[in-house]
């Protein structure tokens, strides 16, 4: 459990890092791109849905994209 | 009644959650949008195993409507059907007779120990002899080992399945999103209702942009409570070994708490980063109250014997509390039990990156997760989506899945655990999985947009990361197959505006009644129109025959079920039909349209005097029914006359093997053929319609027909070959309003041949008596019956382009074949949405 929780505070640091040398301005009228559908996190959230309920009913582990689903209704 | 049923309900939390994050502006890359716009989707999936494991069938369908410039408000309904067969637990080879002998009669497992080491009914007897001292306590244990401690020589386990029944299970969801600058707060509650599992969750999520929308903040907490409730014999596991009959009522709680933080960030004009984290801490009832664990030396010889010594002072009831906390259902077999406490942590990064020149986006997602079990997972996933001309895109994708084992699981268990924690749900164990699907969504004008999709998963212990995966037993293959409609409502209304007038002159002033089906063509080229159709019809008030009405029990009995007689007489069948209809016009001249239904029956029974008993019974079927695909073919169309051909095709999409026991198993009796949601068969449907229309009035006239191409199905009957015309007429009361009367008449063959699938009594008992119901017939006849009909349309505004229909239909005249429940009447509502 220990060595897994450092695993993962390593993780953070190194996309913390990542995230703060890299980060930079884009004007508003630059964020064409951004907007398309598919360049969003979760460009059909009902199938994603649909995934995570799969996944979740088959898999031990669920949760942590912030945008999945779960439930039943698989064994 | 659910074999398998501790899920993940905590991801309901995730999802309550999520639906909400996913609307946050921050976690799209639209930041700048303050309020959704107006949208609805429908989504069908369907999941199924190889073999005759698990299936399911995932209906979906949602809206959500801003209702002012601050506050937003969705709803959504998630229904799931499945049934099949899973894992129950697994044994060593040596082990299968001793523990599938756990599912016969007698399962108290000291006894079939004893039955197992001495001739099957010297138990009693023997046990006398030990208690009395005639035969030695050492020879009687030595007896015991003898067959709980077998040598294990292949240490390959065998897996022993249990069958599901179908089974429900019902989510509504309402959200509320509010909107305050650059904070975004939503609030989320549901539900999820399955017979054996209850659960209620709420959260609530906030987002913050700042950073001039570049960057965004989002946290939220979830809070999900769950009942687990077994009832006794509720787990149909007679088909698997080590069943539920002897179970004891059973009710448990959990609780969920989840809270979760994300970030994301513009890394560029192409490019999108994400960041998540969540954790989530459970307690309760944990375990799977269907699963079971074989456990060797749990209870030992010595305890054995002594539990059925006392058993001798307690009414022959075998107790084993003494020796194990765990609940005893088998030698050696006992329900798993995992730990009451969970603790889950994730994190999550993706990235999102535009490729100009290619026109596509690629996203790269990866999920580290990790709990108190000893669980830990890797999670890779990569898609590509390639958008292409007129609005197509395409999406391969690909997604790798590692995990391993929680340090409680093992296919079985050679020595008691210190901890008393056991599961051998494959779920648990460590493994690798691989799938590979691809996508298609097309977009159409007028903010309507299609999808469908497929992904095949390989489930195999080998291909863990790092090796030690779970052995190939637990090796599994899946699909999912899925399709959606999205509508985007604003964007329609912007698209129809005024056009939405001549939508209406072109489809003949008002819609004809609810209940005709292909009775109008779009207007011109390019048209959609979306629609939803639903009827309840009733059957009840007494068996008829005929013409001449209702027939004394008597000549049921004696007649009805043709060379056996009646015991049982149906009493009252209901039946609700859903059909959803996608119709699109190509050309001027031609429409097409794709309508798959769901249908939900329920039949009850009533005892005849012959039968000996004194209640009657309940059955049900429901599911995916055929699918229509039909084209539309103008013939003519001038100011106040239009008339059009319909061809259509029936796919058998609908199943026809509903069991009384709902497993849908090859063994199990069959339903009647009237409560199969299926044909079975191809049909032709042609119909052929006209209407007219002149200042406030319209009328109508149609034939339409059901042929079947195929001489039997696949179970060897057919449903009869049907005609129906139809003549109606009408007012425009208002521009919004309009009355209709319709004249029906109907005539339908009896059903041919007949089920070819005999299942050879077991249990006089359990078995299905004759009814009227089981004699192909007793099916069909002439019916003639009035339609009244009202009719709402929004000529004009933001919602112009949608219609509300309702008709009733009531039976007038009827000549049933054979021996039929009366029929009640039925209403149609219709609600569509032409653009």
């Amino acid at each position: 459990m220990k060595k897994n929780l450092n695993f993962l505070f390593k993780f953070v640091c190194l996309v913390l890092f990542l995230f703060f040398v890299t980060a930079c301005s884009v004007a508003p009228w630059e964020r064409g791109n951004l907007a398309k559908k598919n360049m969003q996190i979760s460009p059909n959230p009902v199938r994603s849905y649909l995934r995570s309920h799969v996944f979740d009913s088959k898999e031990a582990s669920s949760g942590g994209y912030g945008a999945v689903g779960g439930g039943c209704g698989c064994n | 009644m659910a074999v398998t049923k501790v899920k993940k309900k905590g991801n309901i939390a995730l999802l309550a959650l999520s639906s909400v994050a996913m609307g946050l502006p921050g976690i799209s890359a639209k930041a700048a949008v303050p309020v959704a716009e107006p949208e609805a989707n429908v989504q069908f999936g369907y999941y199924k195993e190889e073999g005759d494991r698990m299936e399911a069938e995932v209906y979906h369908g949602d809206f959500i409507v801003p209702i002012n410039d601050f506050f937003e408000f969705s709803f959504s309904y998630d229904w799931d059907t499945y049934v099949g067969a899973t894992p129950s637990y697994s044994a060593p080879q040596v082990m299968t007779d001793v523990v599938v002998a756990a599912s016969g009669e007698d399962r108290t497992p000291g006894l079939i120990a004893l039955d197992l080491s001495a001739a099957p009914d010297a138990g009693k007897a023997r046990l006398e002899a030990i208690a009395n001292g005639v035969v030695g306590r050492q020879v009687a244990i030595a007896g015991f080992e003898g067959v709980i401690n077998r040598d294990i020589t292949d240490f390959n386990p065998i897996t022993l399945f249990q069958v599901q029944p179908r089974e429900n299970r019902d989510m509504p969801i309402f959200g509320a999103k509010f909107y305050l600058g650059d904070v975004t707060i939503g609030l989320s509650s549901g539900v999820s209702l399955e017979p054996d599992f209850e659960s209620t969750f709420g959260s609530i999520n906030m987002g913050w942009e700042l950073n001039n929308k570049l960057t965004t903040l989002s946290a939220g907490y979830g809070l999900t409570l769950n009942d687990i409730i077994r009832t006794a014999g509720s787990s149909g596991g007679h088909h698997g070994g080590g069943g539920d009959e002897n179970a004891e009522d059973f009710t448990a709680e959990s609780t969920f708490h989840s809270i979760n933080a994300g970030l994301s960030q513009v890394m560029g004009k192409n490019t999108l980063f994400h960041l998540n984290g969540s954790y989530s801490n459970q307690e309760g009832y944990l375990s799977n109250p269907y699963k079971l664990v074989y456990v060797r030396g749990e209870i030992t010889a010595d305890e054995y014997l002594d539990a059925l010594i006392d058993s001798f002072a307690n009414d022959g009831k075998v107790g084993f509390s003494e020796a194990t906390s765990l609940e005893a259902v088998g030698p050696d077999l006992f329900r798993e039990k995992r730990p009451d406490e969970r603790q889950q942590w994730t994190v999550s990064a993706g990235i999102n990156q535009y490729i100009p020149s290619l026109d596509a986006s690629l996203h790269f997602d990866y999920r580290y997760y990790m709990d108190s079990w000893d669980i830990n997972s890797h999670t890779f996933e990569f898609s590509w989506f390639q958008n292409l001309p007129q609005g197509i895109t395409v999406t391969p994708s690909i997604r790798y899945y590692s995990q391993s084992s929680a340090d409680f699981f093992a296919p079985y268990f050679l020595a008691p655990r210190a901890d008393g924690n056991y599961s051998s749900d494959y779920r648990l164990s460590g493994f690798g999985k691989l799938s590979g699907g691809i996508s298609i969504s097309k977009q159409f004008a007028k903010g309507v947009r299609l999808d469908a999709g497929i992904e095949y998963f390989s489930h195999r212990g080998s291909l863990k990361l790092g090796g030690n995966g779970v052995d190939s037993y637990a090796d599994i293959d899946s699909y999912l197959i899925s399709g959606s409609l999205n509508v985007n409502l604003a964007s329609l209304g912007r698209a129809t505006g005024s056009y939405s007038q001549h939508n209406m002159h072109a489809s003949h002033g008002a819609h004809p009644p609810a209940g005709v089906m292909f009775g109008h063509m779009l207007g011109k080229a390019g048209d959609i129109m979306i629609a939803y159709n639903y009827m309840y019809s009733d059957w009840s008030g007494g068996i008829q025959s005929g013409i001449v009405g209702n027939v004394s029990e008597q000549t049921i009995i004696s007649k009805a079920c043709g060379p056996a007689e009646c015991t049982f007489n149906p009493k009252e069948m209901i039946m609700h039909m859903h059909m959803f209809n996608f119709m699109y016009a190509p050309t001027d001249w031609l429409n097409l349209m794709v309508m798959p239904q769901i249908l939900d029956m329920n039949m009850e029974m009533n005892p005849l005097p012959n039968s000996g008993e004194d209640e009657g019974g309940e059955h049900v079927s429901s599911g995916l029914g055929d699918t229509l695909i039909v084209a539309l073919v103008k013939i003519f169309d001038v100011d106040t006359h239009h008339l059009h051909l319909g061809v259509g095709v029936s796919a058998p999409t609908g199943s026809i093997e509903a069991t009384f026991d709902d497993t849908e198993s090859e063994d199990s009796d069959l339903q009647s053929y009237g409560m199969q949601v299926g044909s079975g068969t191809w049909d032709l449907k042609p119909s052929l319609t006209y209407n007219g229309n002149s200042d406030d009035w319209f009328w109508g006239a149609q034939i339409t027909g059901t042929k079947r191409m195929q001489s039997k199905n696949k179970l060897g009957y057919i449903l009869g070959d049907e005609i129906q015309g139809s003549l109606w007429g009408g007012y425009q009361v208002q521009d919004w309003f309009s009355v209709s009367v319709r004249n029906i008449y109907n005539a339908q063959g009896r059903v041919r041949g007949e089920f070819n699938r005999i299942i050879p009594p077991t249990n006089p008992l359990t078995e299905p008596q004759p009814t009227s119901l089981e004699n192909p017939s007793n099916y069909g006849g002439q019916f003639w019956d009035i339609g009244l009909g009202i009719n709402f349309t929004v000529p004009r505004g933001e919602f112009a382009g949608h219609s509300l229909s309702f008709e009733w239909l009531q039976p007038v005249i009827h000549n049933y074949n054979g021996y039929q429940l009366e029929r009640d009447g039925s209403l149609s509502i219709r609600w569509g949405y032409a653009f």
